[in-house]
């Protein structure tokens, strides 16, 4: 049974599950950690070895249940905020099965990049097969000492982005071949007019005009005008 | 010449105060065509599409009103909207706008310049030949020195946004000043989902539906419908404006959009939802029973800004003169008087508001008294139908002045002494410590209430004794049960939620407040020192921040007193609240009214209604003077980009023109509108909140033909009316003129001579009904349908046919039977029971009868319901003979009950 929202900023989970959350005799929440690298290999993580949970990321988005391997040393820590701050958190992973040439954690590293990595985290009630909390967000590698490696998480939502995005210049802003875009070739363009596949849709300017006499530029006024003002 | 290079591309939201960067440049010279020379010729890029339009474009150096509407002049000014261009359109120099094709003024750039479609940029292009101000002598066309260069700059409706339902369903696609929609559209183009095609005519795609589970649609829905609030003044709770033209991050965008409406965001479980910061309820209480500690400190005090200062560009017009009297004579251009000396010069364009009469408009100032300190002006006459005078009351402001900087300050002054120098005999100092919050643009009201909460939240009340605000940190079990008893457990406590200590926990600082930061720990497991993990059945613990609360820190009004000048009541530009809301069983209708002159645009309602879902009329309201008489009106109609027009003919080359009264319905639903074509007429059939199913109706009638009843609904459950059309000829002059649907359904637009001359034309017809299929539709004594709606509103209809009181009853000779309600005395529109205020009420009007005199009529006097709900029909001659008549009157309410029934 997930929590759900009211539309007013209170969570809320059913009685059953809230009577048994505290209780001593159930079992301990765990976490969980679901992980899928930019090159789409997936990793299912926990602090005890666990199987037949149901996955959070999966490749098709299907349900399916999976194993999680005991990698995750320590519950990460999240700070949720009210302010625009961004909500951040970290998981330390075990750097110590495989071999001394290469470490399982180095495996995954080498194999895909780990940076920027989507992961969901869930704080998982394995009797009531719910989860208490779920993060989504992104990983960065913070930093790997010899038997742990450290991973940075912020959610989705993270606000540094340039915005706007665009700007006028003689390169398209667009990215080739996606929707905006509406190239359909197999060779990306590189982004100027002259390479471009689809000119209805070329984002830029061509500044290549001068006219041979003066003008005015246009002088916007920032101060408006208030002859006079009752007060 | 473009000027626009490595400028970010903006992102407009609501109403913006823009040039836009310039895309291209070109004055005209050696075309063989003296009137063509020295015409100038440019495009302005505004940022990212797609944007709504215009409401006014003026030239900055020649302080010059272009154009109201993006619509005004196909031959000289283009606004295109930043849709798609179309693939495999080409560059043919063909489009005049909205679309995305090549502009048709390319044909005036150099032949070496690559035309370019702008593909999801809004921009404009002007191709104009404008005289400069007071050019001495004689202007002659091949004169360089006499034609000014172009510099724009406009007021724009910014981007059309995605509107949702409480389930994420899209319900729209509309211009809206509504923060919630500007806020889940930023994040979907910036983060979210930047790749969608954007159509013209069908707008953006609709979301796929991992972008919809991104969401958490029922906070978002709740919120934009608090902000959309209408409060006592009559404002909108919270509106955004703001124009994002310099590259920052998403954050501080987002910032700026949180700040005007008071919110704040959270992302949790996958989904971003936006919350107001308004009164709630406490949602926990933490005692010595169920916390593990708690500490209480008031250092956040320590660094605190005590004075705040709210910089914002003023939406409304400063207020310039106080009205001390408006007089206009038969036909005459109105005086007005003045309290105090006026600034205003002939020619200037002026806005009046507070009168709470047709003056609260836009005009054009006539004459001025050419002394030291004028009390008085005269304005441009805008027709017959303003009242001949009008006393003390209301403001006056210049139109140009729209967007003047303000910074006003709000201090706390208790704060600010409690942090001052204080010395042995030294009284104490005022310590002010500045913090500046940017409200882009906005009204005093809107940041006044902002500023007082930001104070009250930070500081505390401004009151003596000064009591400290109080922040704390307190620690508790993360399963930890709520001590209220609601069954609540400390893990679900979101930031944002509103809590209580008791006076177990803290005696000293009990209380309520409001969690900042929440910090889970989940103490499931640790690294062990042999490289084991280390579990433990210890669930782990939860840490809150938390700040003061109180629910008196939401403030839902200012004091105007505190504010440096007066702003022109209701000088907002578009239309902000003068519309009524009909809840549907997914999404909102609205149905609106107003007046405007020949040639002008109404505004559609600014909290996202899409001009596309639309059904409007119009009808004769005045005439301006055109000392001929009326033999026919050639055009009275709204056209599809809501310009309106009337003109009357007087068969001898004679046009003039007046004031037209106009409604409209629109909406945004998913499921709840059918729009259908029937007889040549286009219909809407509302599904309302509840089930009950209405229906409006808007076609073009052949002289004396059928109504058209949709289907499904009858005569005996319907209100038809009809307004003037166009007519012809007939060769007399007109004694007045009226339209009515009657009681065998046949529409008419008639006139007649006094000498038994009567001819017709066809007419706009009206149509509204309703099914009664859930049997819940019930009609007030008074004639007004009623029916209870599911939101626990209620929505009331009815048609009248009133006579004007100045009438004294005598009936017009050709009075009509119509089938509406007949009100034959006292010409007033009746509310209904229990809708004594009727805050929501909306009418549209049009006169279908007039009393026979031995005048020539030279146009429509007067025809409007005034704000006494007097219903005023007239006619005249224009030599002061005024005789009248009745109006067919259709009204709509949907409110709250404001009487017990």
């Amino acid at each position: 049974m997930s929590p759900s929202s009211q539309g007013n900023g209170v969570v809320t989970f059913n009685a059953a599950d809230i009577s048994n959350g505290g209780s001593r005799s159930r079992i301990a929440p765990c976490s969980l950690l679901d992980v899928q690298t930019v090159d789409g290999n997936i990793y299912y993580w926990s602090d005890r070895a666990l199987s037949g949970l149901p996955a959070a990321i999966t490749v098709d988005g299907s349900a399916q249940s999976v194993t999680y391997e005991a990698w995750l040393m320590s519950a990460p820590t999240f700070t949720f905020n009210r302010s625009m701050q961004t909500d951040v958190g970290s998981f330390t992973l075990q750097n110590v099965s495989g071999d001394s040439i290469s470490r399982d954690f180095e495996k995954v590293t080498r194999r895909s990049a780990l940076e920027g990595a989507f992961f969901i985290y869930r704080y998982w009630d394995v009797g009531g097969e719910f989860a208490w909390i779920e993060v989504h967000g992104t990983l960065t590698v913070t930093g790997v000492p010899s038997r742990i490696a450290q991973l940075g998480a912020s959610q989705l939502f993270s606000g540094q982005d340039d915005t706007p995005a665009g700007t006028y210049s003689e390169s398209c802003q667009l990215i080739w071949g996606e929707k905006r875009c509406g190239a359909t070739g197999n060779t990306e363009c590189l982004y100027s007019y002259r390479t471009c596949q689809v000119t209805e849709h070329y984002v830029g300017i061509l500044n290549n005009f001068e006219k041979n006499f003066s003008e005015t530029i246009a002088a916007v006024p920032t101060q408006v005008i208030n002859r006079r003002r009752a007060l | 010449m473009a000027t626009a290079t490595g400028q970010a591309i903006a992102l407009n939201y609501g109403y913006c105060w823009i040039t836009g960067q310039k895309l291209n440049y070109r004055t005209l010279q050696n075309t063989n065509n003296d009137h063509l020379d020295w015409t100038k010729v440019g495009m302005w890029a505004l940022g990212e599409g797609e944007m709504d339009g215009c409401e006014e474009l003026w030239d900055s150096g020649l302080e010059r009103l272009l154009y109201t509407s993006e619509n005004d002049s196909p031959t000289t000014f283009h606004f295109h909207r930043g849709c798609d261009a179309v693939i495999g359109s080409g560059t043919a120099f063909s489009s005049s706008g909205p679309d995305q094709g090549v502009d048709s003024f390319w044909q005036w750039m150099p032949a070496g310049l690559q035309p370019l479609h702008y593909h999801r940029i809004a921009y404009y292009s002007l191709f104009l030949k404008l005289v400069i101000n007071n050019p001495s002598g004689a202007v002659f066309q091949n004169d360089p020195n006499a034609w000014a260069e172009l510099n724009p700059v406009g007021l724009w409706r910014g981007i059309r946004c995605r509107l949702f339902d409480a389930t994420g369903q899209m319900l729209g696609y509309a211009f809206t000043t509504n923060p919630a929609w500007h806020f889940v559209d930023i994040i979907l183009r910036r983060k979210v989902m930047p790749e969608y095609l954007l159509d013209i005519n069908n707008g953006p795609d609709d979301l796929t539906a991992s972008v919809r589970k991104r969401f958490d649609w029922g906070a978002i829905f709740a919120a934009a419908n608090y902000f959309d609030g209408i409060l006592p003044d009559g404002n909108r709770r919270f509106e955004g404006n703001y124009s994002f033209s310099q590259q920052t991050s998403l954050q501080a965008v987002l910032s700026q959009v949180l700040q005007v409406c008071r919110s704040y965001m959270k992302e949790r479980n996958g989904q971003i939802g936006l919350y107001p910061d308004q009164p709630r309820a406490s949602v926990f209480t933490f005692s010595r029973k169920n916390a593990d500690s708690f500490s209480a400190n008031d250092s956040d005090l320590h660094n605190a800004a005590n004075r705040y200062v709210a910089k914002f560009r003023d939406i409304l017009i400063p207020s310039a003169a106080d009205i001390a009297s408006i007089s206009a004579p038969d036909h005459t251009n109105p005086v007005v008087n003045t309290l105090n000396p006026h600034p205003f010069a002939a020619g200037d364009r002026v806005v009046i508001g507070g009168t709470n009469t047709k003056y609260d408009s836009n005009w054009v100032v006539s004459t001025v008294p050419s002394v030291d300190e004028a009390y008085s002006l005269t304005l441009v006459s805008r027709g017959s139908n303003y009242p001949s005078y009008v006393g003390a009351g209301g403001k006056m402001g210049l139109l140009y002045s729209r967007f003047k900087d303000r910074a006003p300050e709000f201090n706390h002054h208790r704060n600010q002494l409690a942090k001052g120098a204080i010395g042995l005999g030294l009284p104490r100092q005022r310590n002010k410590v500045k913090v500046e919050t940017d409200f882009a643009t906005s009204t005093y009201d809107q940041i006044a209430r902002i500023s007082y909460y930001q104070r009250a939240r930070a500081l505390g009340a401004d009151a003596v004794p000064y009591i400290t605000p109080v922040a704390a940190e307190l620690t508790a079990p993360l399963f930890a049960l709520d001590e209220a008893g609601s069954g609540g457990i400390a893990i679900e406590i979101e930031p944002g939620n509103h809590i209580t200590v008791d006076d177990t926990l803290s005696p000293v600082y009990a209380g309520e407040y409001e969690v900042l930061t929440a910090t889970p720990q989940f103490a499931s497991s640790t690294p062990g020192s042999d490289d084991s993990i280390a579990r433990t059945p210890v669930a782990g613990t939860m840490h809150l921040t938390l700040g003061p609360y109180s629910d008196s820190n939401f403030f839902d009004a200012s004091n105007p007193e505190e504010a440096g000048w007066e702003d022109v009541p209701g000088s907002k530009p578009g239309n902000t609240s003068s519309y009524s809301t009909i809840d549907l069983q997914d999404g909102v209708a609205a149905f609106f009214s107003g007046s405007g002159a020949d040639s002008s645009t109404f505004s559609m309602p600014d909290a996202g209604f899409n001009p596309s879902d639309l059904l409007a009329w119009c009808s004769p309201q005045g005439f301006i003077e055109g000392n001929a008489h009326l033999h026919y009106i050639v055009e009275c109609q709204v056209d599809p980009t809501r310009l309106l027009h009337l003109i009357y003919d007087d068969s001898d080359g004679g046009r003039w023109n007046g004031d037209l009264n106009f409604a409209a319905l629109t909406w945004r639903s998913l499921h709840s509108v059918r729009t259908f074509s029937q007889g040549g007429c286009s219909f809407a059939e509302l599904t309302l909140s509840g089930g009950e199913k209405v229906c409006w109706g808007q076609g073009i009638i052949g002289t004396a033909g059928a109504a058209v009843i949709p289907s499904g609904y009858t005569a005996a459950q319907s209100i038809m009316l009809a307004f003037p059309y166009t007519a012809g000829d007939s060769g007399h002059p007109a004694h007045g003129f009226g339209a009515y649907v009657g009681t065998d359904n046949s529409v008419h637009h008639y006139y007649w001579d006094g000498s038994n001359n009567t001819w017709e034309g066809p007419s706009q017809f009206f149509y509204f009904g309703y099914l009664n299929n859930m049997g819940t539709v019930t009609k007030t004594p008074n004639g007004w349908i009623s029916i209870p709606l599911a939101s626990g509103r209620t929505f009331l209809a009815a048609g009248f046919s009133i006579l004007d009181a100045r009438a004294a009853g005598v009936l017009p000779r050709h009075y009509p039977a119509t089938n509406l309600t007949t009100i034959l005395q006292g010409g007033k529109l009746p509310l209904p029971p229990n809708f004594l205020t009727a805050t929501t009420l909306q009418t549209m009007i049009g006169a279908n009868s007039f009393q026979i005199t031995d005048n020539d009529c030279h146009g429509q006097k007067e025809c409007y319901v005034d704000g006494d709900l007097n219903t005023l029909t007239s006619f005249e001659d224009g030599e002061g003979h005024v005789w009248y008549g009745s109006a067919g009157v259709f009204g709509v309410i949907c409110d709250v009950r404001d009487l017990g029934s």
